[in-house]
């Protein structure tokens, strides 16, 4: 990684512009919390960018973002703080980030499963991840994984009473 | 399910602007702080190195100071001529090359291979030269570069050897070196003449080399350097022939060191002796066993640079003779004992106890008035003398004789 990454048109930021999507979408999914998923998404590549490290393939690097996305979320909904204070959107209703109605209603129907069931979901259907490399970011064995992906996905179904799934 | 929803969900999926702009803000924070940790870690080592650096000095400065403790040799062995050759090797690693004496047999084979004979070796072997293996090459080169008609003949070598060799035999020094010993020790008193009661303090002291040439030793440090000092000398000596070294100490300092070397070994119950080495410049203390500190720190005191007294302890020595000093003593003439008839010592009468009664042991008669022994003509020993031929000879060999002695022991009681 070059320590020149704050010029336009430097990698940091073409790190961020490709990935950030990834980042606080995961955030957000783990977190619950836009504004968690802000500071996430600001921490993990504040992170990126102090570890300066040098990754020899690009799956590499998106393994790295994504698990450390993860543990920064954990950190956020585990601190003292975030424990003892409501946060906005979970006493008012999360403002919702999509613009369509269904999408929102997915969006509602994934938080609302356990976390186990949650994020091998988002990884899964969002980032497109194959089970091994969702077992590998979770630490999880891929039939663990391949087990949560299919009781989450009844989960979802039920909640959304059959509506955008395909039926194979 | 329908990926369609999902890749439409994932692109609505971005951080908001606010964050956006914070995380460069804060990128840009990071990246001057960045810059400045490897300051602040280079100013940070230079401080511990520059603390590491005057704490060292001050600690060494500030903690308590052992007693230093003057240094010592230890020397195996008392032979008198061990600690010659110490002394011999001591001069010769200030004095620059490392020669050796060549061994007798060494110098046999050498002068063989030189062509000298047999009677010639043996000849020059009686001498008692101490051939080095230095002076036996610059004689052969010598030889092999001389235009006379006989090179490496006796004559040659002897004389080669006269000028530069010293001999092992006190009488052969003295039919040696007796000149040129004669012409310093004269050159010796002039200078001592010249200075007078009180030496000056550019004097090292002076002593007389293996060829007896006076050597002067003037003190460096106070040298002016314009030859006046070396002038004053040869002013004072003449056309004596000599030669002049440098030193570090003054006579004046050996004998002030001496003095206190003499104050600090009184009544310390160690047999030591030392003395003043003009040709060394220092003082050798020789002890007969391990110094103990506090006398240690006290000849410290007096010798700081630890170069003006030197202490060897002699392992095995009882007793500490002058003769490592003064040399070897002279061989005592041998008691010559008044040659008695029969060749037998005549006894001291004195120590007979009179009271002891007779003495079971042969005695012998006392002394007559006018101090010849007149012996007992019993006890008188005979030459045996047979005066016949073999075939007179008694077939049995005479019996074992018991001795008068034996007769005389006193008989135990059954």
């Amino acid at each position: 990684m070059e320590r020149e990454p704050l010029r336009t048109g430097g990698e940091l930021e073409e790190i961020i512009r490709r990935y950030q999507s990834m980042v606080y979408g995961l955030a957000l999914a783990r977190t619950g919390s836009p504004a968690d998923a802000d500071d996430v998404f600001q921490e993990t590549f504040l992170a990126y960018y102090r570890a300066g490290k040098v990754f020899r393939e690009e799956e590499h690097r998106k393994a790295w973002l994504l698990r450390t996305t993860l543990n920064l979320s954990r950190r956020v909904t585990q601190s003292t703080y975030r424990r003892k204070v409501v946060p906005l959107e979970e006493g008012e209703g999360v403002a919702l980030p999509f613009r369509e109605p269904e999408e929102n209603r997915v969006w509602q129907a994934l938080q609302s499963l356990g976390e186990d069931y949650r994020l091998p979901l988002y990884l899964f259907y969002f980032e497109e991840l194959p089970t091994d490399r969702i077992a590998k970011i979770l630490t999880l064995r891929p039939g663990t994984v391949r087990m949560r992906l299919s009781r989450g996905r009844d989960q979802l179904r039920e909640l959304l009473k059959g509506d955008y799934f395909d039926e194979e | 399910m329908k990926n369609e929803i999902f890749a439409s969900m994932r692109e609505q999926l971005v951080p908001g602007k606010a964050a956006q702009a914070a995380l460069q803000v804060r990128l840009e924070e990071t990246s001057h702080k960045k810059k400045e940790v490897p300051m602040k870690k280079y100013l940070a080592a230079v401080a511990c190195v520059a603390l590491l650096l005057c704490a060292y000095p001050a600690y060494n400065t500030l903690k308590p100071q052992s007693p230093k403790l003057h240094s010592y040799i230890t020397v195996e062995g008392s032979d008198p001529a061990v600690m010659k050759t110490y002394r011999q090797e001591s001069v010769d690693v200030g004095g620059g090359d490392q020669d050796q004496i060549m061994a007798p047999e060494e110098v046999v084979e050498a002068m063989e291979a030189a062509g000298f004979s047999t009677e010639d070796i043996d000849q020059y072997q009686a001498l008692g030269y101490e051939m080095t293996w230095a002076k036996w090459w610059k004689f052969v080169d010598e030889q092999k570069n001389s235009e006379e008609a006989e090179s490496f003949n006796l004559a040659s070598l002897e004389e080669f050897s006269r000028q530069e060799l010293s001999v092992n035999t006190g009488v052969l020094d003295d039919l040696v070196d007796d000149l040129p010993a004669q012409l310093g020790a004269d050159g010796y008193q002039l200078l001592m003449a010249h200075f007078g009661e009180t030496l000056p303090d550019w004097y090292g002291g002076a002593y007389l080399d293996e060829h007896g040439t006076l050597m002067v030793l003037l003190v460096e440090s106070r040298d002016p350097g314009d030859k006046s000092l070396e002038l004053e000398v040869l002013d004072a000596v003449g056309n004596i022939p000599m030669g002049f070294t440098n030193a570090k100490y003054s006579r004046n300092e050996l004998d002030r060191i001496n003095d206190e070397l003499l104050h600090i070994m009184d009544g310390t119950g160690i047999f030591s002796s030392f003395g003043i080495y003009d040709d060394q410049n220092r003082i050798i203390l020789d002890v007969s066993k391990p110094l103990p500190e506090d006398i240690l720190t006290a000849i410290a005191e007096i010798d700081p640079d630890d170069d003006a007294i030197l202490i060897r302890v002699v392992e095995g020595k009882t007793a500490i003779t002058d003769e490592w000093v003064k040399g070897p003593e002279p061989i005592p003439e041998p008691v010559v004992e008044p040659a008695q008839p029969g060749g037998v010592t005549v006894p001291d009468v004195d120590a007979v106890d009179p009271e002891e009664g007779e003495d079971p042991t042969p005695h012998f008669a006392t002394e007559a008035p006018n101090d010849t022994p007149v012996p007992d003509e019993d006890l008188e020993a005979i030459e045996p003398y047979y005066d016949g031929g073999i075939s007179d000879l008694p077939a049995k060999r005479p019996g074992k004789v018991e001795s008068a002695h034996h007769d005389l022991l006193p008989q135990e009681e059954e």
